[in-house]
Protein backbone atom coordinates (compact mmCIF):
# COMPACT_ATOMS: atom_id res chain seq x y z
CA UNK A 1 0.00 0.00 0.00
CA UNK A 2 2.58 2.53 1.02
CA UNK A 3 3.86 3.00 -2.50
CA UNK A 4 0.95 1.50 -4.65
CA UNK A 5 0.70 2.96 -8.06
CA UNK A 6 -2.64 4.07 -7.28
CA UNK A 7 -1.16 6.17 -4.42
CA UNK A 8 1.69 7.22 -6.41
CA UNK A 9 0.26 8.76 -9.15
CA UNK A 10 -2.32 10.99 -7.37
CA UNK A 11 0.34 12.01 -4.66
CA UNK A 12 2.45 13.12 -7.22
CA UNK A 13 0.23 15.39 -8.29
CA UNK A 14 -1.05 16.43 -5.26
CA UNK A 15 1.42 16.94 -3.42
CA UNK A 16 4.65 17.24 -5.51
CA UNK A 17 6.87 14.78 -6.45
CA UNK A 18 9.48 13.67 -3.59
CA UNK A 19 6.24 13.61 -0.78
CA UNK A 20 7.01 11.53 1.88
CA UNK A 21 5.56 9.54 4.21
CA UNK A 22 5.19 11.26 7.61
CA UNK A 23 3.87 9.25 10.05
CA UNK A 24 2.06 6.07 10.10
CA UNK A 25 -0.18 3.65 9.02
CA UNK A 26 -2.48 3.67 11.52
CA UNK A 27 -5.09 1.39 12.25
CA UNK A 28 -8.44 2.50 12.81
CA UNK A 29 -10.96 0.08 14.34
CA UNK A 30 -14.77 0.67 15.18
CA UNK A 31 -17.47 -2.07 16.70
CA UNK A 32 -21.12 -0.58 16.77
CA UNK A 33 -21.74 2.05 19.51
CA UNK A 34 -17.99 3.47 19.25
CA UNK A 35 -18.56 7.02 19.21
CA UNK A 36 -17.27 9.68 16.60
CA UNK A 37 -14.53 12.13 16.21
CA UNK A 38 -14.78 16.15 16.60
CA UNK A 39 -14.29 17.96 13.31
CA UNK A 40 -10.54 19.04 13.17
CA UNK A 41 -8.24 21.10 10.78
CA UNK A 42 -9.49 24.08 8.51
CA UNK A 43 -8.07 26.11 5.90
CA UNK A 44 -8.64 29.22 8.75
CA UNK A 45 -6.58 29.42 11.10
CA UNK A 46 -3.70 28.79 8.53
CA UNK A 47 -1.47 26.03 9.05
CA UNK A 48 1.68 25.89 6.43
CA UNK A 49 2.60 22.63 7.37
CA UNK A 50 -0.42 20.65 6.14
CA UNK A 51 -1.96 23.82 3.69
CA UNK A 52 -3.68 23.86 0.52
CA UNK A 53 -2.42 25.50 -2.32
CA UNK A 54 -3.13 25.81 -6.11
CA UNK A 55 -1.63 28.29 -8.90
CA UNK A 56 -1.39 28.18 -12.38
CA UNK A 57 -3.33 24.12 -12.75
CA UNK A 58 -0.66 23.12 -10.40
CA UNK A 59 -1.52 21.15 -6.76
CA UNK A 60 0.47 22.05 -3.61
CA UNK A 61 -0.99 20.05 -1.08
CA UNK A 62 1.38 19.85 2.18
CA UNK A 63 -0.45 17.04 3.69
CA UNK A 64 -2.44 14.26 2.44
CA UNK A 65 -3.75 11.00 4.56
CA UNK A 66 -4.38 8.15 2.43
CA UNK A 67 -7.36 5.74 4.17
CA UNK A 68 -7.34 1.83 2.94
CA UNK A 69 -10.64 0.68 3.44
CA UNK A 70 -11.04 -2.48 4.45
CA UNK A 71 -14.85 -2.62 5.46
CA UNK A 72 -17.62 -0.78 3.84
CA UNK A 73 -19.11 2.32 5.19
CA UNK A 74 -22.37 2.52 4.05
CA UNK A 75 -24.38 6.17 3.98
CA UNK A 76 -25.68 6.98 7.28
CA UNK A 77 -23.39 4.33 8.88
CA UNK A 78 -20.97 6.65 10.36
CA UNK A 79 -17.03 6.59 9.85
CA UNK A 80 -15.19 9.45 8.19
CA UNK A 81 -16.64 12.89 7.62
CA UNK A 82 -15.71 16.04 6.04
CA UNK A 83 -16.67 19.61 5.10
CA UNK A 84 -16.49 19.53 1.17
CA UNK A 85 -14.63 22.57 0.25
CA UNK A 86 -13.12 23.75 3.55
CA UNK A 87 -9.77 23.35 3.00
CA UNK A 88 -9.93 26.68 1.14
CA UNK A 89 -11.60 28.32 4.11
CA UNK A 90 -10.97 31.47 5.11
CA UNK A 91 -13.11 32.25 8.09
CA UNK A 92 -13.52 30.39 11.38
CA UNK A 93 -15.76 27.23 11.75
CA UNK A 94 -18.12 27.80 13.78
CA UNK A 95 -18.14 25.14 17.29
CA UNK A 96 -21.81 23.83 16.31
CA UNK A 97 -20.05 22.32 12.91
CA UNK A 98 -16.96 21.14 14.45
CA UNK A 99 -19.25 18.99 16.62
CA UNK A 100 -21.99 18.27 14.56
CA UNK A 101 -24.69 19.56 16.97
CA UNK A 102 -25.88 21.79 14.19
CA UNK A 103 -23.68 20.98 11.04
CA UNK A 104 -25.70 23.34 8.96
CA UNK A 105 -25.78 20.35 6.14
CA UNK A 106 -21.93 21.26 5.31
CA UNK A 107 -20.72 18.10 6.76
CA UNK A 108 -20.91 14.69 4.51
CA UNK A 109 -20.30 11.35 5.37
CA UNK A 110 -19.09 9.20 1.95
CA UNK A 111 -20.00 6.37 1.27
CA UNK A 112 -16.91 4.27 0.99
CA UNK A 113 -16.49 0.23 0.11
CA UNK A 114 -13.93 -2.42 0.84
CA UNK A 115 -11.12 -1.70 -1.20
CA UNK A 116 -11.74 1.80 -1.70
CA UNK A 117 -8.82 4.14 -0.91
CA UNK A 118 -10.05 7.68 0.21
CA UNK A 119 -7.62 10.76 -0.23
CA UNK A 120 -8.08 14.14 1.73
CA UNK A 121 -6.23 17.11 2.75
CA UNK A 122 -5.72 16.35 6.35
CA UNK A 123 -4.97 19.71 8.52
CA UNK A 124 -6.60 21.52 5.88
CA UNK A 125 -9.92 20.11 5.16
CA UNK A 126 -12.34 20.12 7.99
CA UNK A 127 -12.56 16.07 9.10
CA UNK A 128 -13.69 13.61 11.67
CA UNK A 129 -15.55 10.26 12.33
CA UNK A 130 -19.36 10.26 12.81
CA UNK A 131 -20.72 7.57 15.30
CA UNK A 132 -20.39 3.87 13.55
CA UNK A 133 -23.58 1.98 13.48
CA UNK A 134 -22.90 -0.71 11.60
CA UNK A 135 -23.71 -4.24 12.25
CA UNK A 136 -19.92 -4.97 10.90
CA UNK A 137 -16.41 -3.53 11.88
CA UNK A 138 -15.27 -0.45 10.46
CA UNK A 139 -11.43 -1.11 9.92
CA UNK A 140 -9.37 1.60 7.86
CA UNK A 141 -5.48 1.99 7.25
CA UNK A 142 -4.08 5.40 7.18
CA UNK A 143 -0.88 6.81 5.96
CA UNK A 144 -0.13 10.18 6.45
CA UNK A 145 1.82 11.42 3.91
CA UNK A 146 3.12 15.50 3.52
CA UNK A 147 4.67 17.09 0.51
CA UNK A 148 8.82 17.27 0.58
CA UNK A 149 9.70 20.06 2.49
CA UNK A 150 6.50 20.27 4.84
CA UNK A 151 6.28 18.08 8.93
CA UNK A 152 3.99 16.99 10.27
CA UNK A 153 4.27 15.28 13.76
CA UNK A 154 6.58 12.45 12.22
CA UNK A 155 9.96 14.43 12.23
CA UNK A 156 9.79 15.11 16.30
CA UNK A 157 11.91 11.93 17.02
CA UNK A 158 14.41 13.47 15.47
CA UNK A 159 13.94 17.19 15.97
CA UNK A 160 15.74 17.55 19.32
CA UNK A 161 18.32 20.59 18.66
CA UNK A 162 21.43 17.92 19.87
CA UNK A 163 19.73 15.24 17.39
CA UNK A 164 19.64 17.61 14.62
CA UNK A 165 22.84 19.31 14.39
CA UNK A 166 26.07 18.80 15.28
CA UNK A 167 27.47 18.59 18.98
CA UNK A 168 29.80 21.95 18.64
CA UNK A 169 26.93 23.68 17.31
CA UNK A 170 24.60 23.65 20.10
CA UNK A 171 26.28 22.69 23.34
CA UNK A 172 26.24 25.26 25.96
CA UNK A 173 23.48 27.32 23.76
CA UNK A 174 21.38 29.05 26.12
CA UNK A 175 17.22 27.99 26.22
CA UNK A 176 16.41 31.09 23.71
CA UNK A 177 19.53 29.92 21.54
CA UNK A 178 18.02 26.42 21.80
CA UNK A 179 14.68 27.37 21.04
CA UNK A 180 15.51 28.12 17.47
CA UNK A 181 17.73 25.21 16.81
CA UNK A 182 15.01 22.14 16.76
CA UNK A 183 14.49 20.88 13.63
CA UNK A 184 11.14 21.02 11.66
CA UNK A 185 8.11 19.54 12.46
CA UNK A 186 4.25 20.58 13.27
CA UNK A 187 4.29 22.85 16.58
CA UNK A 188 4.71 20.65 19.81
CA UNK A 189 2.69 21.78 22.95
CA UNK A 190 5.57 22.22 24.98
CA UNK A 191 6.57 25.36 25.05
CA UNK A 192 10.53 25.22 24.77
CA UNK A 193 10.36 26.04 21.15
CA UNK A 194 8.37 29.55 21.47
CA UNK A 195 9.81 32.58 22.14
CA UNK A 196 8.79 36.24 22.93
CA UNK A 197 9.90 39.62 23.23
CA UNK A 198 9.47 41.93 26.53
CA UNK A 199 8.95 45.26 25.76
CA UNK A 200 12.26 46.22 26.89
CA UNK A 201 13.60 43.32 24.49
CA UNK A 202 14.20 40.98 26.83
CA UNK A 203 14.02 37.54 24.70
CA UNK A 204 13.05 34.67 26.64
CA UNK A 205 10.37 31.12 26.28
CA UNK A 206 7.19 32.23 25.70
CA UNK A 207 5.89 29.96 29.09
CA UNK B 1 9.59 54.12 10.28
CA UNK B 2 12.36 56.66 11.59
CA UNK B 3 10.52 57.18 14.49
CA UNK B 4 13.21 57.89 17.26
CA UNK B 5 10.53 57.13 19.73
CA UNK B 6 9.71 53.60 18.05
CA UNK B 7 10.39 50.39 19.99
CA UNK B 8 12.46 48.28 18.26
CA UNK B 9 11.84 45.32 19.89
CA UNK B 10 8.09 45.51 18.40
CA UNK B 11 6.87 45.43 14.80
CA UNK B 12 4.84 48.26 13.78
CA UNK B 13 1.75 48.29 11.66
CA UNK B 14 4.44 50.12 8.61
CA UNK B 15 6.55 47.87 8.76
CA UNK B 16 4.23 44.60 8.39
CA UNK B 17 3.03 46.71 5.40
CA UNK B 18 6.08 47.52 3.67
CA UNK B 19 7.16 43.37 4.46
CA UNK B 20 4.16 42.34 2.78
CA UNK B 21 4.01 44.69 0.04
CA UNK B 22 8.32 44.28 -1.22
CA UNK B 23 9.05 41.12 0.21
CA UNK B 24 11.77 42.83 2.73
CA UNK B 25 12.11 45.32 5.28
CA UNK B 26 15.03 47.00 6.02
CA UNK B 27 15.30 47.79 10.34
CA UNK B 28 18.27 50.75 11.16
CA UNK B 29 21.33 51.03 13.17
CA UNK B 30 20.17 47.73 15.57
CA UNK B 31 23.96 47.03 16.10
CA UNK B 32 26.08 49.79 18.06
CA UNK B 33 30.07 50.45 16.29
CA UNK B 34 31.08 48.08 19.52
CA UNK B 35 28.66 44.63 18.52
CA UNK B 36 30.02 45.48 14.71
CA UNK B 37 33.49 45.19 15.72
CA UNK B 38 33.00 42.36 17.69
CA UNK B 39 31.67 40.28 15.07
CA UNK B 40 33.99 41.17 12.41
CA UNK B 41 36.91 40.67 15.13
CA UNK B 42 35.85 37.13 15.31
CA UNK B 43 35.33 36.59 11.72
CA UNK B 44 38.69 37.98 10.89
CA UNK B 45 40.33 35.40 13.73
CA UNK B 46 39.25 32.62 11.54
CA UNK B 47 40.23 34.39 8.19
CA UNK B 48 41.95 31.04 6.95
CA UNK B 49 38.87 29.20 6.91
CA UNK B 50 37.47 31.64 4.24
CA UNK B 51 36.15 29.70 1.03
CA UNK B 52 36.39 31.44 -2.25
CA UNK B 53 34.54 30.63 -5.25
CA UNK B 54 35.12 30.31 -8.67
CA UNK B 55 34.41 33.47 -10.63
CA UNK B 56 31.84 32.92 -12.46
CA UNK B 57 30.05 30.62 -10.48
CA UNK B 58 27.48 32.59 -9.51
CA UNK B 59 26.54 35.23 -12.49
CA UNK B 60 25.08 32.27 -14.71
CA UNK B 61 27.16 33.95 -17.69
CA UNK B 62 25.26 37.44 -17.33
CA UNK B 63 26.98 40.37 -18.92
CA UNK B 64 25.49 42.67 -16.52
CA UNK B 65 26.39 40.55 -13.31
CA UNK B 66 30.24 39.15 -13.97
CA UNK B 67 33.06 40.30 -11.91
CA UNK B 68 36.73 39.45 -11.87
CA UNK B 69 36.49 37.72 -8.49
CA UNK B 70 34.23 34.93 -7.18
CA UNK B 71 32.36 35.71 -3.69
CA UNK B 72 34.19 34.96 -0.42
CA UNK B 73 32.27 33.07 2.13
CA UNK B 74 32.73 31.26 5.78
CA UNK B 75 30.23 29.33 7.96
CA UNK B 76 30.37 27.49 11.34
CA UNK B 77 30.45 30.82 13.81
CA UNK B 78 27.97 28.74 15.67
CA UNK B 79 30.07 26.32 16.54
CA UNK B 80 33.33 28.22 17.25
CA UNK B 81 35.34 28.04 20.71
CA UNK B 82 34.12 30.82 22.88
CA UNK B 83 34.40 33.83 22.73
CA UNK B 84 34.42 33.36 19.32
CA UNK B 85 31.06 32.42 19.14
CA UNK B 86 29.16 34.37 21.50
CA UNK B 87 28.22 37.44 19.18
CA UNK B 88 26.62 34.90 16.49
CA UNK B 89 24.73 33.36 19.18
CA UNK B 90 23.87 36.33 20.35
CA UNK B 91 22.34 37.24 16.94
CA UNK B 92 20.44 34.06 16.56
CA UNK B 93 17.93 35.51 18.58
CA UNK B 94 18.10 38.98 18.61
CA UNK B 95 15.32 40.62 20.31
CA UNK B 96 14.75 42.93 17.06
CA UNK B 97 14.65 39.43 15.05
CA UNK B 98 12.61 37.21 17.17
CA UNK B 99 9.91 40.29 17.15
CA UNK B 100 9.79 40.19 13.65
CA UNK B 101 10.41 36.29 12.78
CA UNK B 102 7.52 35.65 14.97
CA UNK B 103 5.30 38.24 13.10
CA UNK B 104 6.41 37.01 9.54
CA UNK B 105 6.94 33.14 10.55
CA UNK B 106 5.06 32.51 13.28
CA UNK B 107 5.98 31.92 16.78
CA UNK B 108 8.39 28.41 16.70
CA UNK B 109 10.07 29.53 13.41
CA UNK B 110 13.53 27.83 13.62
CA UNK B 111 17.24 28.60 11.77
CA UNK B 112 17.51 25.75 9.03
CA UNK B 113 21.04 27.14 8.20
CA UNK B 114 23.94 29.15 8.36
CA UNK B 115 24.99 31.45 9.34
CA UNK B 116 26.72 32.55 5.86
CA UNK B 117 29.08 35.29 6.21
CA UNK B 118 29.60 36.72 2.66
CA UNK B 119 32.40 38.78 1.89
CA UNK B 120 33.37 40.86 -1.90
CA UNK B 121 36.05 42.87 -2.55
CA UNK B 122 35.74 44.85 -5.30
CA UNK B 123 35.65 43.79 -8.95
CA UNK B 124 33.56 40.49 -7.38
CA UNK B 125 31.19 38.92 -10.03
CA UNK B 126 26.94 39.40 -8.46
CA UNK B 127 24.55 36.21 -7.54
CA UNK B 128 21.92 35.53 -10.81
CA UNK B 129 18.63 36.03 -9.56
CA UNK B 130 16.36 33.72 -7.91
CA UNK B 131 13.21 32.67 -6.40
CA UNK B 132 9.64 33.98 -7.40
CA UNK B 133 5.79 33.61 -6.87
CA UNK B 134 5.87 31.40 -9.58
CA UNK B 135 6.40 28.82 -10.37
CA UNK B 136 5.28 28.27 -6.35
CA UNK B 137 7.91 26.69 -4.24
CA UNK B 138 6.15 25.52 -1.05
CA UNK B 139 9.13 25.11 0.94
CA UNK B 140 10.02 28.98 1.37
CA UNK B 141 6.35 30.32 -0.03
CA UNK B 142 4.15 33.21 1.10
CA UNK B 143 0.89 33.59 2.43
CA UNK B 144 -1.05 36.34 4.14
CA UNK B 145 -4.84 35.31 5.53
CA UNK B 146 -6.57 37.32 7.99
CA UNK B 147 -4.51 39.96 9.19
CA UNK B 148 -1.61 37.48 9.52
CA UNK B 149 1.43 36.99 7.60
CA UNK B 150 2.64 33.29 6.69
CA UNK B 151 6.25 33.12 5.17
CA UNK B 152 7.96 29.92 5.35
CA UNK B 153 11.07 31.09 4.37
CA UNK B 154 13.10 34.08 5.72
CA UNK B 155 16.45 35.36 5.53
CA UNK B 156 17.60 37.39 8.02
CA UNK B 157 21.03 39.60 6.15
CA UNK B 158 22.96 41.86 9.33
CA UNK B 159 25.23 44.21 7.67
CA UNK B 160 28.76 44.41 8.73
CA UNK B 161 29.83 47.07 6.17
CA UNK B 162 28.19 49.80 4.77
CA UNK B 163 26.19 48.72 1.50
CA UNK B 164 25.73 52.47 -0.65
CA UNK B 165 23.76 53.76 -3.28
CA UNK B 166 25.04 51.69 -6.97
CA UNK B 167 27.61 49.86 -4.44
CA UNK B 168 26.06 46.50 -5.29
CA UNK B 169 25.49 44.03 -2.87
CA UNK B 170 22.09 42.36 -2.04
CA UNK B 171 19.45 42.93 -4.61
CA UNK B 172 15.81 42.33 -5.04
CA UNK B 173 13.01 42.72 -7.16
CA UNK B 174 10.24 43.70 -4.66
CA UNK B 175 6.37 42.08 -4.46
CA UNK B 176 7.83 39.24 -6.77
CA UNK B 177 7.07 37.10 -3.46
CA UNK B 178 3.92 37.44 -4.61
CA UNK B 179 3.87 37.19 -8.74
CA UNK B 180 2.07 34.13 -10.72
CA UNK B 181 3.36 34.81 -13.65
CA UNK B 182 7.02 33.51 -14.46
CA UNK B 183 10.19 36.03 -14.38
CA UNK B 184 11.48 36.73 -17.85
CA UNK B 185 15.40 35.93 -17.99
CA UNK B 186 16.59 39.11 -18.94
CA UNK B 187 15.43 40.19 -15.06
CA UNK B 188 16.99 37.30 -13.07
CA UNK B 189 20.73 38.07 -15.31
CA UNK B 190 19.35 41.72 -14.56
CA UNK B 191 20.86 42.35 -18.67
CA UNK B 192 17.16 44.05 -19.25
CA UNK B 193 15.99 43.99 -15.83
CA UNK B 194 12.59 46.20 -16.71
CA UNK B 195 13.52 48.99 -13.78
CA UNK B 196 12.54 46.37 -12.07
CA UNK B 197 15.50 45.28 -9.98
CA UNK B 198 16.41 47.34 -6.58
CA UNK B 199 19.95 47.45 -4.44
CA UNK B 200 18.73 48.77 -1.25
CA UNK B 201 21.05 50.93 0.44
CA UNK B 202 21.94 50.16 4.07
CA UNK B 203 24.34 51.05 6.68
CA UNK B 204 26.76 48.45 9.17
CA UNK B 205 24.29 47.56 11.53
CA UNK B 206 21.72 47.27 9.63
CA UNK B 207 19.39 44.50 9.80
CA UNK B 208 18.00 43.09 6.46
CA UNK B 209 14.45 40.96 6.46
CA UNK B 210 13.43 38.98 3.46
CA UNK B 211 11.13 36.50 1.80
CA UNK B 212 13.32 34.01 0.67
CA UNK B 213 10.70 33.16 -2.28
CA UNK B 214 11.38 37.27 -3.48
CA UNK B 215 13.30 37.13 -6.71
CA UNK B 216 16.76 38.43 -5.21
CA UNK B 217 20.45 37.88 -5.82
CA UNK B 218 23.41 39.96 -5.60
CA UNK B 219 24.81 43.00 -7.97
CA UNK B 220 28.69 43.36 -8.30
CA UNK B 221 30.49 44.75 -5.80
CA UNK B 222 31.99 48.55 -6.38
CA UNK B 223 33.04 49.74 -3.54
CA UNK B 224 36.38 50.15 -2.59
CA UNK B 225 35.61 48.99 0.96
CA UNK B 226 34.93 45.15 1.52
CA UNK B 227 31.65 43.83 1.64
CA UNK B 228 30.31 41.76 4.60
CA UNK B 229 26.61 40.18 5.51
CA UNK B 230 25.82 37.57 7.29
CA UNK B 231 23.19 35.68 6.46
CA UNK B 232 20.92 33.54 8.68
CA UNK B 233 18.25 31.34 7.24
CA UNK B 234 15.28 30.94 8.77
CA UNK B 235 11.80 29.05 8.38
CA UNK B 236 8.78 28.39 9.88
CA UNK B 237 8.27 25.72 12.34
CA UNK B 238 7.58 22.50 10.05
CA UNK B 239 9.02 23.57 7.34
CA UNK B 240 12.43 22.25 5.96
CA UNK B 241 14.73 23.33 3.48
CA UNK B 242 18.02 21.64 4.91
CA UNK B 243 18.21 17.97 5.49
CA UNK B 244 19.71 17.54 9.26
CA UNK B 245 21.61 14.69 10.43
CA UNK B 246 19.09 12.31 9.84
CA UNK B 247 17.62 11.92 6.33
CA UNK B 248 17.88 8.62 5.03
CA UNK B 249 15.55 6.06 5.80
CA UNK B 250 18.18 3.94 7.79
CA UNK B 251 19.48 6.70 10.09
CA UNK B 252 15.94 7.48 11.17
CA UNK B 253 14.37 4.17 11.35
CA UNK B 254 17.16 1.48 11.45
CA UNK B 255 18.91 -1.79 9.56
CA UNK B 256 15.27 -3.04 9.05
CA UNK B 257 14.32 -0.33 6.42
CA UNK B 258 16.78 -2.10 3.95
CA UNK B 259 15.05 -4.81 3.42
CA UNK B 260 12.11 -3.18 1.82
CA UNK B 261 12.20 -2.46 -1.64
CA UNK B 262 13.58 0.72 -3.32
CA UNK B 263 10.00 2.15 -3.98
CA UNK B 264 9.22 1.73 -0.49
CA UNK B 265 12.40 3.33 0.95
CA UNK B 266 11.79 5.95 -1.20
CA UNK B 267 9.09 7.37 1.38
CA UNK B 268 11.17 7.17 4.27
CA UNK B 269 13.43 9.61 3.33
CA UNK B 270 13.49 13.12 5.90
CA UNK B 271 12.29 16.19 4.69
CA UNK B 272 13.91 18.92 3.15
CA UNK B 273 15.26 19.84 -0.01
CA UNK B 274 19.26 20.43 0.43
CA UNK B 275 19.57 16.47 -0.10
CA UNK B 276 22.46 17.12 -3.13
CA UNK B 277 20.54 14.86 -5.21
CA UNK B 278 20.60 11.64 -2.49
CA UNK B 279 16.05 11.48 -2.78
CA UNK B 280 15.05 8.85 -4.98
CA UNK B 281 11.77 9.80 -6.99
CA UNK B 282 9.26 7.61 -7.20
CA UNK B 283 7.14 7.82 -10.72
CA UNK B 284 4.22 5.75 -11.69
CA UNK B 285 1.45 5.31 -14.53
CA UNK B 286 -1.57 4.27 -11.91
CA UNK B 287 -0.37 0.09 -12.52
CA UNK B 288 3.53 0.07 -11.82
CA UNK B 289 5.42 2.40 -9.46
CA UNK B 290 9.30 2.25 -9.86
CA UNK B 291 12.17 4.89 -8.61
CA UNK B 292 13.14 7.51 -11.87
CA UNK B 293 16.88 7.03 -13.22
Amino acid sequence: MLAHPAVVSRLNLMCGKGFRLDHGPQFNNAVKGTAGLTLHGSGDPHKPYVAYHHQNRGFHCAGVTVTWNLSTAPAGGGGFACVPGSHKSKFAMPKEVRNCDDDMGVVVQPEIHAGDILFFMDGAQTHGTHPWRNDHQRRSVLFKYASRTANRGGSRPYYKPETYWDEEIVSGMTPEERAVMFGPASPPKTQEVYLTVDPDGTVHLDN
Amino acid sequence: MNDPNRSLYTVSEEEKYCFDLRGYLIVSNVLCPDEIEACNAALDHFSDKIQTLEAGSLSGGSSALTGSFGRRQLTGMLGWPTPYRKPFRQLLVHPVVVSRLNEFSGKGFRLDHGPLLIKAIKGTEGHRLHGAGEPFSPVVAYHQQNSKIYCRGITVAWQLADCGAGDGGFAIVPGSHKSNEPTPNEVRSVEDHLGLVEQPEMKAGDVLFFAETATHGTLPWTADHERRSLLYKYTSRGTARAVGKHFTPESRHGDWINELPREQQALFYGPGVHHGGQLPILESDGETTWVAD
